[in-house]
Order: structure tokens, then C-alpha cells, then sequence
């Protein structure tokens, strides 16, 4: 059974992808935050990383930056609210989820998806992803 | 024209009458006292002489030949023609010469004064005294001559002094023409003048120096009006034109400010709701997996599902919307021309107290990102400058420098171009500075601004890999650093980004 | 002068005239004569001697020389006296006067205004000659008549 990390500032967000991944029968681990997104990677090894781009503190793009150096074979899903503009001037890290989500595939991920995006978008994007 | 000759003809010629009036009866009988009396001495003074003398010619006669003497010199003292009676009376007997043209009986007491008596003769008796019986002569002259003369002088004066009176009223007629003349063609051009023509030139030709003065006086008067009124409309016409073209840059401004922040509300507002929109959408979509499909409860998740739907197209519509209007393609362009641009605009706003300065410090280095924004920050920090400084006024600097490394420590080192925006303002202090990125934070008093303007500075700065620094002084004025990463453009990329400013 | 003024002043003088005559009755008719105090040498004077002392010119009678005095007492006589007496205008009389005296060779006549003046200096000085109404002197024994000057 494949395992997958997600990763978001967002605790309800966190808990909607788990839900949506475990009722497909899959492990599913949820941090919080970059950092601890980082010690759950090498604590439970998961195949797939499903990972918010703008978060406080360490980025998700540094995470995803991270995952590619450490775990090269992990799969990244790279995931951002917003649509393609904001000067997202509540965070001041976090100008343009289009920018960021366009620098996430630059730092590697394999796959993304913009909130909010549906339960099958999400499945298809992780089956996609899934080591055979 | 002609009221105003007539007016004056009247007044002038009111004035000559009085003074003709006045003047002509006290003249006429002064100079026929005069004429009169200087007559009335031409006349009486050789007629006592002449009677004396005949009157001791009678006395010296001699006594036996008396009568016929007395009878020849009577004769011949009618035979002067100024003689009308000659009489010598002894008491008993009156000699009378026979060519006398007045009777015995119309002769009368003596005369003392020439012209007192209506018959015209001027009588003088002398008594003479004579070795035998005295007699008394008495001689009658005639006055009518002289007092014919009397009348002529009189005439001659009396016309004269008529014809002094219609000359002076001729003179006031003449005179009144004249000086109405040039006084009606002043107030024909003082008329043009006050009907809007300035250029009315006043010319009144007229041979009075006083006339010529005034004239000469009152034409400089126009001529300075003329330039006075020139200078002022000019100057009106200037200062409607600038307040049109201030009126219209504000508004442009104003709009720009509202869009930028309506982006920036869709842009914050979108990432919030879209966090919070993927429960809502995963949740009942999970729900209605769960559920069996022709269930009442599917039905509803159904309608969730779409809704959620629903709204996170309306996001993105509302986000394409502000994207068209404020994210333009990134180009690599030039920062100077972009902050010339937006300091031409902001000289047309800001008021006369404050100085804006600029130091452009070469070409600078090209950016990548939108020149749209990048005026955006210009104009933002440039107004929050002078807000600083409306009251007291001073100076605005905006200076732009190339810096390698720069010594700030939340940005990488590297090439960056820095845009420094300092005013001698008021200054903030630290607890301002703290949250003076914060989106409606904002010192100046409501309605004033949209406390947006530095929350979107540095939202655009930071969207550019670029950083923003603030330092303050209290009562000395604030400085905004901003640093922008310098892109490596292809070849010709600079020229077209320079371009796109405009 | 001698017209418009004189008019009226004539008109006055005719009106006491006839007052005058009125209160003498019409026996005695105004008559101006020459005259003398009653012990002056003075015999007869004739008109041409007359003119020549009321001009100013010196009149010798056995050597002293005779006093004329103007008599100004009464209004009529100085029409009369420049008529009948010197026969000359007034302002002909004043230039006249002004000549003689000028030249030293007259002297100017004294004038008198009251006829007790008059009387006065006849009295006193037995050189003086002078002219008054007839009637003031038919009566006198101190005076003498020496001529008619005018009669009316």
C-alpha cells in the first residue's frame, strides 16, 4: 500500500486530502508545516508528497527543493489556493500562487494542482504518480 | 455728441450771459458818465469864459456909443452859431439881438449845469456894472450839439459793448464745440474699451493742452489695461489648462489605485476562499461517493458539489479579471524611463511646496517584471512622501544606483538596481515602520487614502524578487530602498521593455 | 460831475429857493454881491480885477495886497462863484488853481464854510474881499457892497 505525506499550513485542507486519499485505501500522513512535513518524510517514507506551495517559514518550494535532493524517489504534487494573481499582501511570502506553482515545477514537482480542485483530479494525479 | 455740445454750449453760454448781464449796463453807464461828463466840461467851460468875456466887453464899452456897441456885439456873439440868445436888460428895456432864434419870452433863470433843462439852451447872465445903470446881460447857448454827440458816444459804446456780448457768445459756442469734440471721442473709444475692444486706440486731436494731456494720460491708462488684461488671460487660460490636465492625471491615478486594489482584495481574498473552498469540495465530494446515488442525500451533496463548483469559477473569473488589468506579461525593461514617466505625472500633482528631484544615475540595470507596476510603486511611495510633507512642504528625492551585494540580509547577494524614495517629511516611528506593509494600515486620516498603497509596493516589489527597506526618522523624513534583481535580457529585450513603458 | 450830481443837487437848491422866496416874498430876489469891510481901501473893483484876485493872483491896493475869501457857506455859491466870479468849469478852476500854485505866482483863495467865519475874518481884516447874498449885508454897517455878481 502506497504511502503518501501531505503537507499544508492549513489543518482542514490537511485532513480533507487525507480523508479523500485513505478512503481510496491509501496510508496517508499530514504535517502542518514545511518543517514538519520535512521530519515526517524521513520518519515514514512516503512514495508520494502532496505538498502546499505558500506556506510561513520554510517554503513549500524549498520543501519540494528538499525532497528532490533527499528523496529523489519520491513523487511530488505540488498544490496552491488562488488562482493565477494576488499580491497576497496577508503573506507577504506568498505573491503568485501562478509564479510559485510555475517555480514548483521548476523545482521538480511532478504534478499540480490548483485549489480547489476535485476528489478526482486529486486520485488521477496520485494513481499517476504511483510506482507500479 | 451733439447732447453733450449742447449741454456744455448751455452751460458756457449760461456763464457768458450772466456775466454779460452783469457786466454790459455797469460798463454803459460807467462810460456814458464818463462821456457825458466829459463833454458837459468841453462844453460848459469855454461858454462861462465866452459870457464873461462879453460881459466885461460890455463893461469896458463906452458910455456915449453904448447902445449901438452893445446891439453890434450881441450880433455878433449870435453870429457864432453856439449863440441862440443874446439880451442885455437895463431894468426899463431889454436890447435883444434880432437873430436870435429863441424869444425874449422863452428865456429862463440861469444855468449852473450843461443839459439840466429840456429846452436845450444853456443860460448865463452877468451883471454889468456901468458908470450910469447897470445891466444884465444874459446869453443863451446852444446845447443840442453836444448833446447829440453825448447820444452818438452813447451808441457807439452801447454797441460796442453788443458786440463784446455776441463775440463772447460766439467764443462760448466755439469753445464748447471744442471741447466737446475730443471729450465725445473719448467717450466713444472709453465706451469700445468698456464693451471689450481695448484696442480702441484714444486718439483725440485737439489744439487744448490740457485736452492732449488727458488724452496722452488716459491712452497710457488703456495700454496698461490692455497688457494687464493680456497677462491675465493668459495666465487664466495657463492655470485652466494645468488644473485640467492635474484634474485629469489625478483621476487616472485615483482609477489606477482602485483597480490595483480591488486586484489585490480578489487576489488575497481568492487565496483564503480557495483554502477554505477545497474542504467544502473534497468533503461532499467524498460524501457522495459514500452515498447511494439515488438517494435524497446524493441529491443534496450533489448540489453542494456543484455549488462549490460554482464559486470556484466565479474565482477564477474574478482573477482573470484582475489579471487582465494588472498582470501584463513580464518584459525586461529599463527603470528609468518607467520612474521619469510616473515623477512627470506626480509634478503635476504635487503641490508647489514640495520639490520632487530626481537622480536617475545612469541607465541602471534592466528588471523583469510589468513597467505598469513598477510606476505603481513610483507614484505610491512618491505620494506617501508628500502626504508626509503637504503642510510643511520640502524636498522629494527619487535616485536610482546600481548596487552589487547590496548590505541588506533577507535578500541574496547579486546585481541589483535600487530605487530610493526619500522625503524631509515628518518621519514615523519604529511602531509605524512595524506594520507599514500591513494591507490597510495606514496615519493617514480616513478617506485620505486606501491604506493599500505600501501593502501594494510591496506586494509588486516582492513579486519581482525584489526587496523593500524603510528607514525613519522622526521629524526628519523617511527613505523607502527598493531592490530590484537585475535580469539578464537577451539582446534588443532592453530597448523593447523601454519600450512598453510608453 | 457837472451834469448827473448836479442835476439833483440843482433840483434841491431850486426847492429851497422857492422856500426861500416864499419867506421873503418876492420884493427881494437873490443877489450875490462882492464885498468889503466897511473900512477898506477898496473903492471899486472891476471883473476882469475880480477873476484875477479868486484866481489867486495878487491884487495891490496901495501896496498891500487884498485877501479873497471863498465863501463855501452855502451850497449856491460855488456854482455861482465859478460861473460868474472866475467863469470857468470846476475841474478847468482846479487845474487852474494847481498851475498857479505850482508856479508861486497865485495862491489858492481861503475858503470858508460857515457865514459866521465869513463875517468873522471881514471883520478883522480890512484887506479881505469876498461874496455873500445881499441880503446878509444890506443891513451891515461894517460892510460895504462893491458889485453885483449875479442876480436871479
Amino acid at each position: 500500500m502506497a504511502c503518501i505525506l501531505v503537507v499544508d499550513d492549513e489543518p482542514e485542507v490537511g485532513e480533507a486530502i487525507r480523508r479523500v486519499l485513505e478512503r481510496a485505501g491509501f496510508s496517508v500522513a499530514v504535517a502542518n508545516s514545511a518543517d514538519l512535513g520535512l521530519l515526517a518524510l524521513e520518519k515514514d517514507q512516503p512514495d508520494i508528497i502532496v505538498t502546499d506551495v505558500i506556506m510561513p517559514k520554510v517554503h513549500g518550494l524549498e520543501l519540494i527543493k528538499a525532497v528532490r535532493e533527499r528523496y529523489p524517489r519520491v513523487r511530488v504534487i505540488a498544490i496552491s489556493g488562488g488562482g493565477s494573481f494576488g499580491l497576497l499582501s496577508y503573506k507577504p511570502d506568498a505573491i503568485s500562487t501562478h509564479a510559485y506553482l510555475a517555480a514548483a515545477r521548476e523545482a521538480g514537482a511532478e504534478e499540480i494542482l490548483t485549489k480547489p480542485f476535485d476528489m478526482g483530479d486529486l486520485l488521477a494525479a496520485v494513481r499517476r504518480q504511483l510506482p507500479n | 455728441m451733439e447732447r453733450l455740445i449742447n449741454s456744455l454750449r448751455a452751460r458756457l453760454m449760461s456763464v457768458v450771459l450772466v456775466i454779460n448781464a452783469a457786466l454790459v449796463p455797469l460798463l454803459y453807464l460807467g462810460v456814458s458818465a464818463i462821456v457825458e461828463e466829459g463833454y458837459a466840461e468841453q462844453f460848459v467851460n469855454p461858454v462861462r469864459s465866452y459870457s464873461r468875456l462879453v460881459a466885461d466887453e460890455l463893461e469896458s464899452a463906452d458910455e456915449a456909443d453904448f447902445e449901438r456897441r452893445a446891439g453890434a456885439l450881441l450880433d455878433s456873439v449870435v453870429l457864432t452859431g453856439q449863440v441862440v440868445f443874446a439880451q442885455i436888460d437895463d431894468g426899463q428895456r431889454k436890447l435883444r439881438s434880432s437873430l436870435s432864434t429863441v424869444p425874449s419870452a422863452a428865456a429862463r433863470h440861469d444855468d449852473f449845469s450843461f443839459g439840466s433843462q429840456a429846452d436845450q439852451v444853456y443860460y448865463i447872465s452877468h451883471p454889468v456894472k456901468r458908470a450910469s445903470r447897470p445891466v444884465v446881460l444874459r446869453l443863451g447857448f446852444d446845447e443840442s450839439l453836444t448833446l447829440e454827440r453825448i447820444a452818438a458816444a452813447k451808441r457807439r459804446v452801447l454797441a460796442a459793448l453788443l458786440a463784446f456780448t455776441s463775440a463772447s457768445i460766439a467764443v462760448a459756442i466755439w469753445l464748447s464745440a471744442v471741447i466737446a469734440r475730443p471729450m465725445v471721442r473719448l467717450q466713444e473709444a472709453a465706451k469700445r474699451v468698456a464693451g471689450g475692444d481695448f484696442h480702441a486706440q484714444l486718439q483725440m486731436r485737439s489744439s487744448i493742452r490740457e485736452v492732449q494731456e488727458l488724452n496722452h494720460h488716459l491712452e497710457r491708462m488703456r495700454q496698461e489695461l490692455v497688457g494687464t488684461n493680456d497677462r491675465l488671460e493668459s495666465e487664466m487660460r495657463e492655470r485652466g489648462v494645468s488644473e485640467q490636465k492635474r484634474l485629469d492625471l489625478e483621476r487616472r491615478l485615483l482609477h489606477r489605485e482602485r483597480i490595483a486594489t480591488i486586484g489585490t482584495l480578489a487576489g488575497g481574498v481568492a487565496h483564503e476562499f480557495n483554502n477554505i473552498m477545497t474542504p467544502i469540495l473534497l468533503y461532499s465530494q467524498v460524501a457522495l461517493a459514500d452515498t447511494p446515488a439515488d438517494s435524497a442525500l446524493a441529491k443534496d451533496l450533489t448540489r453542494i458539489v456543484v455549488a462549490a463548483h460554482r464559486a470556484r469559477n466565479l474565482v477564477t473569473r474574478i482573477l482573470t479579471f484582475s489579471r487582465e488589468m494588472d498582470l501584463p506579461p513580464a518584459t525586461v525593461f529599463s527603470l528609468r524611463p518607467t520612474v521619469e514617466e510616473a515623477l512627470t505625472l506626480l509634478r503635476a500633482i504635487v503641490p508647489a511646496n514640495i520639490e520632487i528631484a530626481f537622480h536617475p544615475g545612469g541607465e541602471g540595470l534592466p528588471v523583469l517584471g510589468d513597467p505598469s507596476l513598477i510606476h505603481q510603486v513610483v507614484i505610491n511611495l512618491c505620494t506617501n512622501g508628500y502626504q508626509a510633507m503637504r503642510r510643511s512642504g520640502g524636498r522629494l528625492a527619487v535616485s536610482l544606483c546600481v548596487v552589487e551585494n547590496p548590505a541588506e540580509s533577507q535578500i541574496d547577494p547579486g546585481r541589483y538596481t535600487m530605487l530610493e524614495v526619500s522625503d524631509t517629511g515628518h518621519g514615523v516611528d519604529a511602531a509605524v515602520i512595524a506594520h507599514i506593509f500591513e494591507p490597510f494600515f495606514t496615519t493617514r486620516d480616513v478617506g485620505d487614502g486606501t491604506g493599500l498603497g505600501l501593502s501594494v509596493v510591496h506586494g509588486i516589489v516582492t513579486s519581482m524578487g525584489g526587496l523593500i527597506t524603510v528607514e525613519s526618522v522622526v521629524g526628519r523624513g523617511t527613505a523607502f530602498r527598493v531592490y530590484l534583481p537585475a535580469a539578464a535580457p537577451p539582446a534588443g529585450a532592453l530597448e523593447e521593455g523601454a519600450g512598453a513603458t510608453n | 460831475m457837472e451834469r448827473s450830481s448836479v442835476l439833483t443837487m440843482r433840483r434841491a437848491i431850486l426847492f429851497l429857493l422857492l422856500l426861500g422866496i416864499a419867506a421873503h416874498g418876492r420884493a427881494s430876489p437873490d443877489t450875490v454881491v462882492l464885498v468889503v469891510p466897511a473900512d477898506s481901501k477898496v473903492i471899486d473893483l472891476d471883473s476882469i480885477t475880480v477873476r484875477k484876485l479868486f484866481l489867486g493872483l495878487p491884487v495891490l491896493i496901495n501896496g498891500s495886497p487884498l485877501h479873497p475869501l471863498r465863501n463855501r457857506s452855502d451850497a449856491r455859491f460855488d456854482s455861482i462863484f465859478l460861473q460868474q466870479i472866475v467863469a470857468m468849469s470846476q475841474s478847468a478852476y482846479d487845474r487852474q488853481m494847481l498851475i498857479g500854485v505850482n508856479r508861486q505866482r497865485s495862491m489858492r483863495p481861503v475858503e470858508i464854510t460857515t457865514s459866521a467865519r465869513v463875517l468873522d475874518e471881514l471883520y478883522s481884516d480890512p484887506n479881505a474881499v469876498t461874496f455873500m447874498w445881499l441880503r446878509d449885508v444890506e443891513h451891515n454897517p461894517k460892510m460895504r457892497v462893491i458889485r453885483i455878481l449875479w442876480s436871479d
